[in-house]
């Protein structure tokens, strides 16, 4: 690829245009004979939100599940957090916060079990002390001695919640991150996943908190009114292809109702 | 293999932490061990009949010893990888920077572990019910050695094979159809190591079984390192 | 396609070591006294053992390329030579049956390492199209398969080593032994077995690889003209390559 070909950012004006968080540029991916994204190119600046909409089996899993490093892309340019996938997959680890359908903690162990291991691999710097904090921000304290299994879906949920946030990523890929939760929790989740500016480098050491670089997330969803409400781009897919790239403000209802149609 | 470089003592720190959900895991809901302990006895008693309550030494014990082992072994296998496939684990894991051999490595432990703790039970049963002689002390040390290496084998083959068959929809057919052609050639050297010290009078165990055994332990440790990052990456 | 483009001149010179190595063990090897005619079935299964044994091998080494690179080509080579391998596992299971009457007048024998192993490898190698086609996502088939592949084909000699080592060597093993008083013709029909063998084992090869790839792109091209959802996916195959 001509590194002069930009791909499309659809015309956003971030402040980090120099260091893109995702530089995606003809990803393909196949399953098989199948092919699940086709020429996708996406630029995501750092700390933006992107809502990627589509229909069912349009791809958005896959998407979020390549960006991941979870699966290789298979054609096309993959940038994430200025790592080329998939050969610098092992470095997005612990970087790149993903939150699936599927529960991925171990149903026999407790919540806090769950959390403290993951903590562990994730090499966390205080294990204990980041699962009781994250306990606290989602509200499951009480529960953290039940076993996954006695759960319900939204108990389950904030646990993976927690489980995603542990090494505090800079990069989030949510699947449908509010299904089966209450309004309460899901507002206190929405603010726990939400965006978070990036914080400088204080000007002499130890006199405030470490710098963090801004998050970015990309959220999957069916809920397109919510989607537009808070995120800075729109990726609309559909059969694997990006049929909609645009800012928030610029997508008018019928162009939503295209992409489902 | 193109894991990058990692904090030093991070992998083993990783094998523990791995090694000791597993026991967690066993502890909090017992499935493995109490199966195949149960099973272990049930086929000694299933053989004093089909051996029409006859009493075995010498090469037939060594084999009936083993191959009650390996049967109960593949009852752990199948369900070594289970939770790891069904629970969404081995995603969860794939997002962290623990390397793929030292969930393998943990998982080889975990399975070998239980062997041993198996064969703390089965041993002396065994003894009990079928030995024509009973067990000699001064046998013990040998009878211990050849079971550790053996199990070790079947421990690492078992984390290999128990990988293979887990992203498959049939996991519980596949493990002994895989596993028992790829254990022939071990049980063949273990029952050469046991079947003198389960003869009386006692008999040496010639030196080059040991290396055998221990050979292909090699080998096969070998052989899970490398093609760890090929099971657990996607 | 250098594989399609490879199979004419690999078939005229298959046939051609073929019809030199009748000719020699038909014609030129003195037969054997007592033995008759079916002692020249002996070229037949140290052959097909030879080089089934070094097939399986041989996909071992394509499903590690495989893993190390990740080109689906790597799957299709690995995939064909074991399923190759396979059939001339067989064979060689059925020659050495025949070897083992025409020798020691009995079909089979734990005693012959070279049977026993060969008895294991395919027990073995049996599992690879069912373990394969249970895994349902097909990128994450043929990396299992590519594992499985490596381990097999790494156990296949450390199996013969074990086997030989704890099966008492009762009977004479000709063709290992620098002594035995065979005529230089034999160990010359000998020769050219393996090398006949090698040389339809690789035009095989050949054949299947350019036979699926043909398949692939037929269907690519089906789905181009009728439509993508017009024509299934199939579920039992290797890696989709077109070459």
């Amino acid at each position: 690829m001509p590194p002069e070909a930009a791909p499309p950012t659809a015309g956003l004006a971030g402040p980090d245009r120099a260091a893109p968080a995702i530089v995606l540029d003809g990803l393909v991916r196949r399953r098989g004979e199948r092919v699940v994204l086709r020429e996708v190119s996406v630029i995501v600046p750092a700390g933006a939100t992107v809502a990627l909409l589509g229909p069912n089996g349009a791809g958005k899993s896959t998407l979020l599940r390549v960006l991941a490093g979870l699966m290789r892309p298979m054609g096309g340019v993959c940038r994430v957090l200025g790592h080329e996938l998939p050969d610098g997959r092992h470095d997005l680890r612990g970087r790149v916060g993903y939150l699936a359908h599927e529960p991925m903690l171990y149903r026999d162990l407790t919540v806090r079990e769950n959390l403290a291991h993951r903590a562990r691999l994730l090499r966390v710097a205080d294990p204990a002390g980041r699962v009781r904090e994250l306990l606290e921000a989602t509200d499951l304290v009480r529960r953290a001695d039940f076993p996954v299994h006695a759960l319900s879906r939204g108990l389950t949920q904030r646990t993976t919640a927690a489980a995603t946030l542990l090494s505090d990523p800079e990069l989030l890929l949510l699947d449908e991150p509010l299904a089966n939760l209450d309004p309460s929790a899901s507002a206190r989740l929405g603010a726990l996943l939400g965006p978070r500016p990036a914080v400088p480098a204080p000007a002499s050491p130890g006199a405030g908190p470490a710098a963090r670089p801004a998050r970015t997330r990309v959220i999957a969803g069916h809920d397109p009114e919510a989607a537009l409400a808070e995120s800075d781009i729109v990726v609309g897919l559909r059969d694997g292809a990006v049929t909609l790239l645009a800012t928030p403000d610029t997508v008018g209802p019928d162009q939503i109702a295209a992409l489902y149609a | 293999m193109s894991t990058p470089p990692a904090p030093r003592g991070a992998w083993t720190g990783d094998v523990r932490a791995l090694l000791a959900l597993e026991w967690r895991r066993e502890r909090r809901a017992p499935q493995v061990l109490p199966t195949m302990v149960l099973f272990s006895i049930g086929v000694f008693v299933l053989f004093r009949f089909g051996l029409q309550d006859g009493r075995v030494d010498g090469p037939l014990a060594a084999g009936v010893l083993l191959v009650t082992t390996l049967l109960a072994a593949l009852l752990g296998i199948g369900r070594l990888w289970a939770a790891e496939e069904d629970e969404g684990g081995l995603d969860a894991f794939r997002l962290t920077p623990a390397s793929a051999s030292a969930l393998v490595a943990a998982k080889a432990l975990a399975l070998w572990s239980f062997l041993l703790v198996l064969h703390l039970v089965a041993v002396p049963a065994f003894a009990f019910l079928l030995l024509r002689d009973g067990l000699d002390v001064g046998a013990l040390p040998t009878v211990a050695g050849a079971l550790v290496l053996c199990d070790l084998g079947i421990a690492v083959t078992g984390a290999l094979v128990g990988s293979i068959a887990a992203a498959a929809r049939s996991r519980e057919l596949l493990v002994p159809l895989m596993a028992v052609p790829l254990l022939i050639p071990l049980i063949a050297l273990a029952s050469e190591a046991l079947s003198p010290v389960l003869t009386s009078p006692q008999d040496v165990v010639e030196g080059r079984w040991w290396t055998a055994l221990a050979l292909y332990d090699g080998v096969f440790l070998l052989v899970s390192w490398a093609v760890s990052d090929g099971i657990v990456e996607d | 396609m250098p594989y399609a483009r490879r199979i004419l001149p690999l078939t005229a010179v298959t046939i051609a070591i073929v019809l030199a190595w009748i000719v020699v063990s038909a014609a030129v090897v003195p037969t054997d006294a007592t033995e008759g005619v079916r002692q020249k079935l002996t070229y037949l299964h140290p052959a097909f053992a030879i080089i089934t044994l070094i097939a399986f091998v041989a996909g071992a080494f394509f499903a590690w390329q495989h893993l190390k690179h990740d080109r689906p080509i790597d799957d299709l080579r690995s995939y064909v030579a074991i399923h190759q391998a396979q059939n001339f596992c067989l064979i060689a299971l059925i020659t050495g049956g025949i070897w083992g009457r025409a020798a020691w007048g009995v079909w089979w024998d734990w005693g012959e390492p070279v049977l026993v192993t060969f008895l294991i490898i395919f027990l073995l190698y049996a599992t690879y199209q069912p373990m394969r086609f249970a895994i349902e996502d097909p990128e994450r088939q043929a990396r299992t398969a590519s594992v499985f592949a490596v381990s097999a084909g790494i156990f296949a000699p450390v199996c013969f080593g074990v086997v030989r080592l704890t099966t008492n060597l009762l009977h004479p093993q000709p063709l290992d032994d620098p002594a035995s008083n065979l005529p230089g013709t034999a160990g010359l029909a000998f020769g050219l077995s393996v090398l006949a063998l090698g040389a339809l084992f690789v035009t095989l090869w050949h054949l299947e690889i350019v036979h699926k790839s043909t398949r692939i792109r037929v269907r690519q091209l089906q789905r181009k003209v009728e439509g993508e959802d017009a024509v299934p996916v199939v579920a039992r195959a290797s890696s989709p390559v077109t070459l």
